[in-house]
This record gives C-alpha cells, sequence and structure tokens, in this order.
C-alpha cells in the first residue's frame, strides 16, 4: 500500500513538471562514452587512502614496477563504461585517455654522461598505481595537452623563468595534474572564448577528473544478477576477506615491498572469480586477452605492407619467389586481419563494424576477402597487390591516427536492433572496400601510362603493369580483348580489371543505399531525408554513374578517363566515409 | 552508337527539317548521354551546396595546396633519388628494385620534412593567426553556415532540395533518360539489364512525386498515467518543421501556420519591442535585418476580426532576459527605478576590480551603472562583493535610524537589541559570538550563536525569492514566565522577514516558526565589507536619501536628486544618483547566444529561438510587440503556460500567444501510452532499445471495426495504423490492405523517437531505495509519418537492384555465349562451305561493350 502512495505521489509530482522532451531521435547516436564512471557514497578507497606525496622517487618508482607481478591481474573482469571488460583493456584504455600514448613513461634521473632515460611503465602497473599512490603522479608528465599553444601556457606559468624546463616538458607532450590544478583555472578565465583553447580545455578537465577520480573505475566484484550493476571493490559491508586482501595489497605498495605485493595479487585474482562465480565471464576473458595480446590489426598491416612490396618488387624482377613471399604476407595478413576481425566481432557481442574503426577494420577486410577471390576467380594477382595494398592503408589509418571507436564500446541502440541495418551497412562497406581496390588498380594504370609515357617506349613500368596483369603470358584476363602487344594489352588488361572492380562497386552501393532508404523508412519514417551522409553516398554513386555512361559517349581515352575519375571517386567516398561524419551534423552520428 | 541510335538519327534528319528542326535540336540533345553526365554533375554539385558549409569550401581550397605541397615534398625526393637510382644501376631487374627502393627511401625522407618543418610552418593557428590559410575570415565566419542558411535562402534541407533549382534539374533528367532510352536502346531481350534499371528510376521519380505531395512527417508526445493504468489520449500530432503562431483570445487556441515564412537560421529585428527601455541594449548587439510577415487569419478564426498579429522580429538562438520599459504615465500601483553609478576616477589601491572592468585612466574616468527597484526586494540590492547598495522606498524610520547610528559602528557584525517594555537596549558584536548576555536589566538573555553569509536553505518568503543576505541567528531566552527560549533569525538586507525558530519541530520534521516575538527587537547590521550604501526613495518626490557606511565612519546625505555625486571614503570613488523613472513595465527580449556556446543539435529547429509578435488592433492606434519562447509540444498545459505570453488589449480584451508548431489531427483515430520501458544492456549498461506499449483507439465520435488494439513499439519496430495486419483476419484482406496501406495518405507509421530519461532515471533511484517497483516514465515521443506511394518506389529500387547486375554480368555473358555460338558456326562453315550460316553477325554487335548498360 505504501508503495502504491508513494508512486502515485512520484508519478503526479513528475507529472507537475513535465518536462520538454528531447529533439532528436534517442538511440540514434552512440551511448555517450563515460571513460569515468560516477561516484557513489557508499565507495571507500580499496587500498587505503593514498598519501598526498609518494614515499618513492622516480628510480625507486621504476624498480618496484620491475618487482611486482601484476600478470594474475590481467584478466581480472571489469564492468567499465556499459561492458564487462579486462582489466588489461581497462588500463590500456585509461593510460591512453591520461597520457595520449599506449603507455606511461617518465624520464629517469641523469646518468654519468648527463642522459636521461626513458622509463617505461605497464599500463596495468600505472592504473594500479594511480589509485594506490596517487600523489607519485601530482608533479609527473601524466595528462596529455595536444594543442601546443596551451600547453606552452600552463608551462609557461609553471616555469616562469625557466626556457629549458618548458622545452624539456614540451618534448615530453604532457603535463603534470600538478599544474592544472594551480593553473587550470586561470587557463579557463584567459581563454575560455578560443575555440581550440576552448576544446584543448574540456579534455584536459576530463583527463584531470580520470587521473582523480580512477578509483571509481574499480567495479570489479560481480553482482548476483544479470539486472545488477557490478560492485565496486571499495565497496564497504561487500566482502570482509576481500577488503582486508586490498588493504594489505595498498599497504605493501605503498611500502614498495614487491614480495607481499605479489603474493596478495595472486589471492586477490583467486578470490574474484569466485565471487558470484555464475556471473563472472570466462572465456571472454581469454579472448579479450589474445586479442589484447596479438595486436591483430598493426601486425596485419604490416604484413600487408611486405606483401604490397614484395609483390611489386616480384612485377618488377619477374622472380616467383619474390611474389610467393608477397602471397605468403598476404595470407598471413589475411589471417591476422581475420583474427582481430573475428575476435572483436565475439568480445563486442556484435557484427563490428559500426564505428569509424570498426568500420576501417571491416571495410578493408571485405575488401581484401573480395580481392582475394576476384584474383582466383580472374587469375589476376593484380588484385592481391591491391587488396595488399588496400588493408595496409585503411588498417595503419586505423591503428596509428587515434581513430573513434578503437576502444571496444556498447553500440548505437538503433544499430543494435535491426538486422536490416547490418545488411545495409555491410553492403556499403564492401563497396567502400571495392573502390579502395578500384584506386589500387587506377594508380597501377596510371603509373604505367604516365611511366610509359615519360619514357616514350616504358619498359620497365609497362612491364610491370603487364606482368601484374598476366604474369603468365598464358593466362589473360578474361576481358576478352583482342591480344595486343606490350603496352597497350597491359593498359586493356588493366582498364578491363579496373571496370570489373567499378561495376560491383557501383552495383553494391547502389544496393547499399537502397538498403539504407528501406531501413530508414522502417525505422525514421522517411526512406531519403537528404542527410548529409545520404547526400553524399548518393554523390559518390553518381560519380561511378558518370563513369559507366561516360564510356559510352565519344570521348577519347576513356580508361584513362576512368582512372581519374577513380581517383575522384575514392577521395569523395573518403569524404563521405570520414568527412561528413566528423565535420557535418546529421542523422548518421554513430557512422 | 547503336544500330537503333543512327536509325533514329538519320529519321530525325529526313524528317524534322524546316520549322521542325528545333524538335530535332531538342529532342537530340535530350537523347545525348553527355546531357545527362552534365545534369548528374549539376545535380552533384546543388547537394554538394546544400550540405558543406559555404566556410568549409572556402577551406577546401587551402587544404587542396596544403596536399599539393605535402605531395610535392614527397615525390620530388622520391622522384629524384629514383632517378639517380635509374642513372647508377644497368641491369633490368636491379634496376626495378633500386628505383623502387629510391621512391620509397625518398618519399619516406619527404614525409619526415613535411612533418617536421613544412606541416607545422603551414598549419594554420585560430587563434593567433599564424601559418597560411585563404579567406580566414570568410573561413571562420562561415564554418558551420551551408548555403541555405544565409539569410536570403534561410531553407532547410529539405526545403532547399525541393526548390525548383534542383526540381529542374531532376525533371530534365528523367526526361533525358526516357527520351535516349526510347531513342538509342534496343528493345530486345539482352538490354533488359539496361531497360530495368532506367525503369526503376522513372519509377522511383513517380514514386517520390507522390510521396512528396502526400508526405506529412512529425512527432507527438503521449503522456503516462498518473495512477498507473492507461495515459491520457493524443488525437494530434505536430509537424516535424513548420512553426506556427497559437493564438487564444478567450475562445479556445488557434493555430496560425508560418509555412516557410519564418526564418531559421539568422536574427531579425532584435531591437523590436524595445522603445522606451531604459536600459541600454548592449552597444554590441547586430540587431539583424528587418522582419515583418503577417499572419493568415482564416474564415473561420476565432480571434476577433479587428485584430492583427504580425512577425516582427526572430532570434534563431538566444536567452530571454527582462528589460525595463517605462510606462508613462504612470500606474496607480507605481513600480519606481532608480539608476546608480560608481564613478571611478583612480581605482584605490588593494581594492579588487570588478570583473570584466575595463582599465581605469586618470582622464577617463569610469561609470558603472546599476538599476534599482526599491520595491522589489531581489532587485533592490547590488552587491559587488567588496560593497553593495541597497534601496528602499519609504523605509522604516526606526531602520534608518540604525543605520544612520555611529554607534553601531567598529565591526564586520552589529547586532543591536531592544526590550521595549523595559527601555533595554544592548549591541552585540563579532567579539560576543556565543556569550550569553543579558539585555540590560530586563530579565532577557541573549547569545549571538553564528553569523552566516547566507542562510542555511533559500529564502522563499513570498517576493523574496532569489534573494539572499547575511543572517544572524540570535539565541533568546526570555525571564521567567515570560516564554519559551527560541532562535531568532534576523536577516541583515530584510529585516522584515526575521523569524523566530521553536526549539520543538512540526509533526512532519520541519522546524516550528512564528513572527518575531514583538516583546524583543533585534536588528543586524552586516558591515563585513568594505563599504555599504544605502538609498531610501522619497514616496512624493523624485528625491533620495542616502547613507554610506564603512567600518569606522559613516555619510548621510538627504535629499539628493539626479545628478548628486558623494564622494566615497576611497579617494578617487565616488557614488553618484542617476535618473529615477516614475513608474517601469518588465517586458521580455532576446539575448543572443554566442555562436561558441550554441549546441549544433539545436540549430535550425527553433528549440532555443524566440519570435516577435506585434499585436495590434486596425480601429485604435495601438500596438504592443510581444517576444515568444518556443514550446515543442505547445499541447502540454504545463509547457504551454510557461510558454505563453499574454498582451492586455487597451479596451480590456486579452490574448494568449504561443510559438510553436503546426498541429495536424491524426485520421479517425487516438492513441494512450499504457507503458514505457528503457531495456538496457546486463548490468544496467547503455540503453539497448526503447518500448512503448501503445493503444490505439478510434476517435469517440468513430467506429473501426479493427480497432482498439495494443502494439510495443520500439527502435526498430514502429507501430502502423489504423491498418495493422491482423491474423484474425483473411490473409487476402490482410494483403489487399496492406497494399492499400502504402498507397493512403492516411495510414501512418510510428517511430518510437524520445524518452523521459529523467523520470526514468529519477525513479530508478526510487527502485533502489525500495520505494517503488519499477522504474517508469512520464511520456514517451513517438515520430508519426505516413508513407504514401511507399511501394511503389521500393519496386523501383528492386527494378535498379536487379537490372544493374543484368547489365554487368548476364549481358556479357549473354553476349559472349552468342559469339562463341557464331565463332564456332563460322569454323563449322569454314571447314563444310554447306553448313556456313546465311547472315554472319557484324563486328559492331560482337564487339559491344562488355558491361556498359545498353
Amino acid at each position: 500500500m505504501m508503495h502504491a502512495i508513494v508512486r502515485l505521489t512520484l508519478v503526479a509530482v513528475l507529472l507537475g513538471s513535465c518536462a520538454p522532451a528531447a529533439s532528436q531521435i534517442d538511440g540514434n547516436a552512440h551511448p555517450e562514452s563515460q571513460p569515468l564512471t560516477a561516484a557513489t557514497a557508499e565507495r571507500t578507497f580499496p587500498f587505503g587512502q593514498p598519501p598526498t606525496r609518494s614515499a618513492m622517487d622516480v628510480t625507486d618508482k621504476h624498480a618496484f614496477a620491475q618487482a611486482v607481478e601484476l600478470e594474475p591481474l590481467r584478466d581480472l573482469a571489469v564492468s567499465h563504461n556499459g561492458r564487462v571488460k579486462i582489466l588489461d583493456t581497462l588500463a590500456r584504455e585509461t593510460v591512453q585517455q591520461l597520457t595520449g600514448r599506449d603507455g606511461y613513461f617518465d624520464v629517469g634521473v641523469p646518468d654519468d654522461e648527463g642522459r636521461r632515460p626513458k622509463l617505461h611503465y605497464d599500463p596495468l602497473f600505472t592504473l594500479v598505481d594511480l589509485v594506490v599512490d596517487t600523489g607519485y603522479y601530482v608533479d609527473k608528465p601524466l595528462l596529455s595537452v595536444g594543442y601546443l599553444p596551451l600547453r606552452r601556457s600552463f608551462l609557461e606559468a609553471a616555469f616562469p623563468e625557466n626556457p629549458d624546463s618548458i622545452e624539456g616538458w614540451m618534448r615530453l607532450t604532457r603535463i603534470a595534474p600538478g599544474m592544472v590544478a594551480a593553473f587550470g583555472e586561470a587557463m579557463w578565465a584567459r581563454h575560455e572564448a578560443k575555440e581550440p583553447y576552448r576544446e584543448a580545455l574540456l579534455r584536459l578537465d576530463g583527463r584531470m577528473a580520470l587521473f582523480a577520480g580512477s578509483i571509481n573505475n574499480w567495479l570489479v566484484v560481480a553482482p548476483d544478477s544479470t539486472e545488477d550493476q557490478w560492485h565496486h571493490l571499495g565497496e564497504s559491508g561487500l566482502h570482509a576477506e576481500l577488503a582486508a586482501l586490498n588493504r594489505s595489497l595498498g599497504d605493501a605498495w605503498r611500502a614498495g615491498d614487491a614480495d607481499a605485493v605479489n603474493s596478495a595479487v595472486a589471492l586477490l585474482a583467486e578470490l574474484l572469480p569466485t565471487i558470484h562465480a555464475e556471473q563472472y565471464p570466462t572465456t571472454r576473458r581469454s579472448l579479450e586477452m589474445a586479442y589484447n595480446r596479438t595486436n591483430a590489426f598493426e601486425w596485419g598491416f604490416w604484413l600487408y605492407l611486405f606483401s604490397l612490396i614484395s609483390l611489386v618488387l616480384a612485377f618488377g624482377t619477374r622472380r616467383r619467389w619474390v611474389s610467393g613471399l608477397g602471397y605468403a604476407f598476404f595470407g598471413l595478413g589475411l589471417a591476422m586481419h581475420s583474427f582481430g576481425f573475428v575476435v572483436r566481432c565475439i568480445i563486442s557481442e556484435r557484427f563490428a563494424i559500426q564505428n569509424q574503426f570498426e568500420s576501417m577494420a571491416g571495410l578493408s577486410f571485405f575488401g581484401a576477402v573480395v580481392g582475394l577471390a576476384a584474383a582466383i576467380k580472374l587469375r589476376q594477382p593484380i588484385f592481391i597487390a591491391a587488396s595488399a595494398g588496400l588493408g595496409f592503408l585503411l588498417l595503419m589509418t586505423a591503428t596509428q591516427t587515434g581513430m573513434p571507436g578503437e576502444v571496444v564500446e556498447r553500440e548505437a541502440a538503433i544499430l543494435n536492433t535491426s538486422v536490416l541495418l547490418k545488411y545495409h551497412v555491410t553492403t556499403v562497406l564492401v563497396s567502400y572496400g571495392l573502390i579502395t581496390l578500384g584506386l589500387m588498380i587506377s594508380l597501377f594504370y596510371l603509373a604505367a601510362y604516365y611511366g610509359a609515357k615519360l619514357k616514350g617506349s616504358g619498359a620497365e613500368t609497362v612491364s610491370l603493369a603487364a606482368a601484374s596483369v598476366a604474369p603468365d603470358a598464358a593466362t589473360p584476363g578474361e576481358g576478352d580483348a583482342p591480344k595486343r602487344p606490350g603496352l597497350a594489352r597491359t593498359l586493356a588488361d588493366l582498364d578491363t580489371a579496373h571496370m570489373t572492380v567499378l561495376q560491383l562497386a557501383f552495383w553494391t552501393l547502389g544496393v547499399g543505399i537502397l538498403l539504407g532508404a528501406w531501413w530508414a523508412d522502417h525505422s525514421w519514417g522517411r526512406w531519403w531525408a537528404f542527410d548529409p551522409k545520404e547526400t553524399w553516398a548518393m554523390i559518390t554513386w553518381i560519380v561511378y554513374l558518370i563513369v559507366i555512361h561516360l564510356r559510352m559517349t565519344g570521348i577519347k581515352n576513356k580508361a584513362l578517363v576512368t582512372a581519374w575519375l577513380s581517383v575522384v571517386g575514392f577521395f569523395i567516398m573518403l569524404w563521405t566515409y570520414f568527412g561528413v561524419n566528423l565535420l557535418l551534423p546529421g542523422l548518421h552520428a554513430y557512422a | 552508337m547503336s544500330a537503333k541510335w543512327r536509325r533514329v538519327q538519320a529519321w530525325d534528319r529526313e524528317h524534322l527539317t524546316g520549322v521542325l528542326t528545333p524538335v530535332r535540336l531538342i529532342i537530340g540533345a535530350l537523347s545525348t548521354i553527355t546531357l545527362a553526365v552534365v545534369l548528374l554533375v549539376g545535380i552533384s554539385l546543388y547537394s554538394v551546396l546544400a550540405s558543406v558549409p559555404i566556410g568549409m569550401l572556402a577551406l577546401g581550397l587551402t587544404w587542396l595546396m596544403y596536399i599539393a605541397v605535402c605531395m610535392a615534398a614527397v615525390a620530388v625526393p622520391a622522384l629524384g633519388l629514383a632517378a639517380l637510382g635509374r642513372a647508377l644501376v644497368k641491369k633490368q631487374a636491379p634496376r626495378f628494385v633500386a628505383t623502387i627502393a629510391a621512391i620509397l627511401t625518398g618519399g619516406i625522407a619527404g614525409a619526415l620534412v613535411w612533418v617536421q618543418w613544412i606541416w607545422p610552418a603551414l598549419r594554420f593557428d585560430e587563434v593567433y593567426g599564424t601559418g597560411f590559410r585563404l579567406f580566414p575570415q570568410f573561413v571562420a565566419a562561415y564554418q558551420g553556415t551551408t548555403l541555405r542558411r544565409l539569410p536570403a535562402f534561410e531553407m532547410t534541407e529539405l526545403e532547399f532540395y525541393a526548390w525548383w533549382p534542383m526540381q529542374a534539374m531532376l525533371i530534365l533528367f528523367v526526361t533525358n533518360m526516357i527520351v535516349a532510352t526510347i531513342r538509342r536502346i534496343e528493345f530486345k531481350f539482352v538490354n533488359i539489364g539496361v531497360l530495368t534499371v532506367h525503369t526503376g528510376i522513372v519509377t522511383i521519380a513517380v514514386g517520390s512525386l507522390y510521396y512528396q505531395v502526400f508526405k506529412q512527417e512529425g512527432d507527438t508526445l503521449l503522456v503516462a498515467s498518473s495512477t498507473g493504468g492507461v495515459g491520457q489520449a493524443q488525437q494530434a500530432f505536430f509537424d516535424r518543421e513548420d512553426p506556427a503562431l497559437w493564438v487564444n483570445a478567450g475562445m479556445g487556441w488557434e493555430q496560425r501556420p508560418l509555412g516557410g515564412k519564418l526564418p531559421r537560421y539568422n536574427d531579425y529585428s532584435l531591437l523590436a519591442g524595445t522603445a522606451g527601455v531604459i536600459e541600454p541594449i548592449q552597444p554590441e548587439l547586430e540587431p539583424g535585418r528587418p522582419l515583418r510577415i503577417e499572419t493568415r487569419r482564416r474564415d473561420a478564426s476565432i480571434v476577433p476580426e479587428d485584430i492583427t498579429l504580425s512577425i516582427v522580429g526572430y532570434a534563431t538562438y538566444a536567452e530571454p532576459a527582462t528589460m525595463l520599459i517605462e510606462q508613462d504615465p504612470p500606474r496607480s500601483d507605481p513600480r519606481p527605478v532608480r539608476r546608480v553609478f560608481f564613478v571611478i576616477d583612480r581605482f584605490p589601491e588593494g581594492m579588487p576590480m570588478p570583473a570584466g572592468a575595463p582599465p581605469i585612466s586618470p582622464d577617463e574616468p569610469q561609470r558603472f551603472a546599476f538599476l534599482l527597484q526599491p520595491d522589489r526586494p531581489n532587485a533592490s540590492v547590488v552587491d559587488l562583493s567588496q560593497m553593495s547598495v541597497q534601496s528602499w522606498r519609504g523605509i522604516e524610520s526606526e531602520r534608518w535610524a540604525m543605520l544612520a547610528d555611529e554607534s553601531t559602528l567598529g565591526g564586520p557584525v552589529s547586532v543591536t537589541i531592544t526590550v521595549p517594555a523595559a527601555a533595554a537596549s544592548i549591541t552585540l558584536t563579532s567579539g560576543d559570538l556565543r556569550r550569553p548576555v543579558e539585555v540590560a536589566d530586563s530579565g532577557w538573555t541573549v547569545t549571538l550563536e553564528q553569523v552566516l553569509p547566507e542562510p542555511p536553505f533559500p529564502i522563499v518568503t513570498e517576493g523574496y525569492r532569489d534573494t539572499t543576505s547575511s543572517v544572524a541567528m540570535v539565541r533568546v531566552e526570555p525571564p521567567e514566565g515570560a516564554g519559551e527560549p527560541f532562535t531568532r533569525w534576523v536577516y541583515h538586507r530584510f529585516p522584515e522577514i526575521s523569524q523566530d525558530i521553536l526549539d520543538d519541530t512540526l509533526d512532519d520534521g520541519r522546524p516550528n516558526r512564528r513572527d518575531p516575538d514583538p516583546a524583543i527587537d533585534i536588528h543586524f547590521i552586516d558591515q563585513s565589507q568594505l563599504f555599504q550604501v544605502y538609498l531610501n526613495e522619497h514616496t512624493r518626490s523624485d528625491r533620495v536619501d542616502l547613507i554610506v557606511r564603512w567600518d569606522d565612519g559613516l555619510i548621510v546625505r538627504e535629499g539628493l536628486r539626479g545628478g548628486d555625486r558623494v564622494q566615497l571614503p576611497y579617494e578617487g570613488l565616488s557614488f553618484e544618483v542617476g535618473t529615477r523613472w516614475a513608474d517601469v513595465i518588465e517586458r521580455e527580449r532576446p539575448i543572443p547566444v554566442p555562436a561558441i556556446d550554441q549546441e549544433g543539435d539545436f540549430i535550425g529547429r527553433h528549440d532555443r529561438a524566440m519570435m516577435a509578435v506585434e499585436v495590434s488592433t486596425v480601429d485604435a492606434d495601438w500596438s504592443r510587440t510581444v517576444w515568444l519562447p518556443f514550446a515543442r509540444y505547445s499541447d502540454l498545459p504545463d509547457l504551454r503556460a510557461s510558454t505563453q505570453r499574454r498582451v492586455e488589449l487597451p479596451d480590456g480584451r486579452w490574448l494568449a500567444l504561443v510559438f510553436g508548431r503546426v498541429q495536424q489531427r491524426l485520421p479517425g483515430f487516438q492513441l494512450r501510452l499504457i507503458d514505457f520501458e528503457m531495456l538496457a544492456y546486463d548490468h544496467r549498461g547503455a540503453p539497448r532499445d526503447y518500448q512503448s506499449l501503445v493503444r490505439v483507439e478510434p476517435l469517440p465520435d468513430s467506429t473501426r471495426p479493427s480497432m482498439p488494439y495494443d502494439h510495443v513499439t520500439k527502435l526498430n519496430a514502429p507501430l502502423k495504423a489504423p491498418f495493422l495486419w491482423s491474423d484474425s483476419r483473411p490473409l487476402v484482406s490482410n494483403l489487399v490492405g496492406e497494399i492499400l496501406s502504402h498507397l493512403q495518405p492516411t495510414q501512418f507509421k510510428f517511430s518510437q523517437a524520445g524518452w523521459d530519461r529523467q523520470g526514468w532515471e529519477e525513479s530508478q533511484e526510487l527502485v533502489d531505495q525500495g520505494l517503488l517497483e519499477r522504474p517508469a516514465a512520464r511520456f514517451t515521443i513517438l515520430g508519426v509519418g505516413n508513407n504514401p506511394g511507399i511501394h511503389v518506389i521500393a519496386l523501383g529500387g528492386v527494378l535498379m537492384g536487379v537490372g544493374i547486375p543484368w547489365a554487368f554480368y548476364v549481358k556479357p555473358w549473354l553476349l559472349r555465349r552468342k559469339k562463341l555460338r557464331i565463332q564456332r558456326e563460322l569454323a563449322e562453315a569454314t571447314s563444310n562451305p554447306a553448313a556456313r550460316p546465311a547472315e554472319p553477325a557484324t563486328p559492331a554487335r560482337q564487339t559491344e561493350t562488355i558491361g556498359a548498360p545498353s
């Protein structure tokens, strides 16, 4: 009865203040990323209150980091940012967020020759150290500031008459949390009105909040049901043995007692999976560990690069063993790529093509697979070289340029609930992969054409192109064009291969757009809204429509025009793919 | 060139001559592929202009130059080294390897040079203006402005695409395609692919035309029941884009659609309705272009005929602010306002400068102006941290005397306690904190318990909301038999709202308060600031009395008038009495939000806009302008009440106005929200889906056999109404209904579009506390849209999707098969002349372009 009264009262009160509603479609954007879990009153410091000043200096800290054995902690589960992951992943994400790098490093004391060594730390060590010995980092180069003028402003305030220190810290690309605490407010007051400063200050505030509150992310105790949230390690009254263990770990850590730390870590790693064991993940932890350890996408792009170089050399030198090497590198690259893609799908519990990073990994994967299939079907190794180039370019861009979405997160609700949408996205990504493949072939064509033109007769360049299309003279492409000698045949075969890819790209892009329109009609209620993403997909499609129709007009050198239009189409696709998402507002907020 | 096209051209040349020559030229142009390509390029460029900000387009030139420099930086060393390598190595294979190695080495070296030196020098810094950028000011000004947002256009995306240039290009393109298809492509089985694709495009075009004519879309908010049952009925939805002025003259609400006339992206006449304003509008404010839109009165309007309503101003993204307008002649219950100035000739040493204060020059004294409204407690005080001004009109003489009394000086706190019956009085200072003191020999004992800069709870006394004041808490113990002890809260600025807090509490745990006991008077003067200025406006003239207090002195001046200046106890600082207005009224006006603080989601949607409406009467020479904030769901009573503005006409009539959206009725049915649920990932992760359980029922005055029915609508599972496939109907009936429903404009889909996050999260907290069984939302928002002709469009899409692979893959396969057959027949004929075919295939047909769709 009491509940009913409370509920009625609540609803009546709430209705009395019925708020203006949201203006955008909810669920249409990725869930807001929350690198820092919200704090609650019930949580305390599980490892004891960290002192404001650390007992260790730089040398002690690094020696201690070398002595402790944190492997048992690495694959423990933690609930963070909307999903259950492993501590190793949380550590990588936290350190990346704070420092802008894969790992934290500091500079040690100068040696006899005055050189200051770089002291690198395991991200997992940094993650634990940040909550056990927080005070150590107050004056350490921890927080990345990418915007140079802001970094310089902080350092000039911190070291007013010490240009050497300023330049030294400038090179570190990071500043100390103490500097933010001391001068952050003044920087806001001085620079708030200037957009670049403001953005940089906002990012810095986020990093500072993560530094100060990373303890809130330690939700490592499984609940007894899927309906409940994971428990914080420091939640009062949770588990007496756990609390004692945490405390002893913290005390030993701050005392620099590596042996005691190691034994506490081992006990903790044994205990945590036993609490509500039925909710504690098992296989997925191992997979995520394997995903983290292999760095499959990074290995993938290196292998693709080696393959590309090998195949180009093989085409030029006609050495079969070099081309064999190229195929082997390609096979290994594709294997790593496939492994990364599949494992990511498993640990993210979805078809992992739903943010910029994933779509690039997926796009290059589809492109490489289609290229391999085309190479086998049409017996044209040029497709392997083009696929290797595509894989190298896209995976390198995805992994080395801070592409949004590298961290595995939950997908936008609107993507989660539609099978149709998965077909739409996949088809469009396949078409993008084919467009990129088309670019690679067009570059071969242009290199062959202009190389030959520059040389007059075009000896090596022509032979490169000729060999690339048909290394075995007895195996022409399926172009069925009359056999022509030298350059003409090379260019004709390249053109045939090019058109094969572009036609497929044109069709898959068209079908992808129509599938998207179908889904948009179903879910948004309008099949075509001239959203920037739709508009630019249409423009991209029009480019290839023009390519196909121009070949029926009376223009000269259709193949050359096609090659150049393929380059133009690729850049328009690139803009559709990245520029529109990042720079133009629209309904495709998740893309 | 196909044989058919040659035949058609020959026929044209033969028959379309003389006066028909223009027809031949036009048909000839419409038959060309070149025209199609030109039109496609035109459509693409138009789309670029529609979607990319013009500042970004201008920036594109700079980026092209960056890329050119980058390519040069990489290519020059790469090609240079390659040339060197080729010159040094002669054998073919090693030379090729050397060339590739040189290109890679040179390219990487060039890239490093670019990253290390060239790019840092070229990169443009927006704050300092260093680096290279073409048209930097234009780029900065229009970085987020697409062409359609400029004042000359003021169009949404859909409006811009529906504008005549785009329509003309699309019509021309479709016509070109039809003509070219008929005149150039053989109607043969082998060409069915390209014919299907072209038919598909025409089908989509026809379907889109029908779709565009009848398309309706918007959203509707369904309110949950307050008793846990079915929510109230919703019979309408709001248009997605079209704004409307809602008017109520006492007989109900009427909407006046503003269509595409109302701007969206730019400010217009921001100073509308500010005539007579007594405070200066920001001098830097750009008022914007003039605007005047007459709203159209419908024949059946319930608004009196003599009242005209015109839109005379629009602020695209603004915060409402209050302005004071002089009321002349004053009303019977006037509201006076006085302007005062702090004048600084030279800033005193050690005194902090007010935030944003300009530098002081001895030759140009700075004057900081403030408006004081003595009758409004929340506008009667100016507090600048180290100094303050407070104004009254007809202050209590006792209070004024106390402020003018030198004996109350001498410390940050002065609390004067008087027991009138005993004629006893004492003054406590901060040194007396927490020390019981007897008030002379009156038998009353008082203890100054604490002095707080602000009260522990916000002041909720009517008329004093949004005010604050330091407060002294004085424990009072009456003599025996004179009552129970209590604590008096005495406010420095507003002694009239002082209260006694008794020791016992009310049943609900709240403190037991009462009006101050008249047996003891307590006055508190907070003089913790450097100095305080007190003004007392005369009730019968425009003169004012003034007291300035500081820690060890005070100045009293009486009968001051506008322009009089009083030197403050700090050299270089004075206080000037300014103009007094006998009566003012408050009006709203928009303050534009700087672009840097605007949220992109709200731009162009009116959500943060304000619109100025001029109400005038035809007969009387009278008009009034009022600014209205936007109400997205103006059918919600609370939201409408907070956003509507009332205008009183001189003859006693009134109008209520709301700036909202056009509302459309649902055709013959209504919706009710039964339940809403946010489905989260495990362990209360991010939202996975949202679902509303909705009841569809016929309107009270109509009957539909298939209603009512309940349906769950989710993100990707919309509700359909009034027709919904039902297992209780025969299959044929369902099929016919399904097909017709996609042609009829009265069939609607309702998609999950918004939810009450705040209510859900608050109720989730109550669930966690065990006070509720499950979380609840106060409302859900459904996107509403009909889809007339969508199946026609879908058919066109299917035709395209099927036709392309036919043209690219099936047709070449058919041609190759045919070619092989002919070759085989020719071979047989060569070996056996008797078997020679009657007509050999023409070379043109054999080599027809593989993959080309014609």
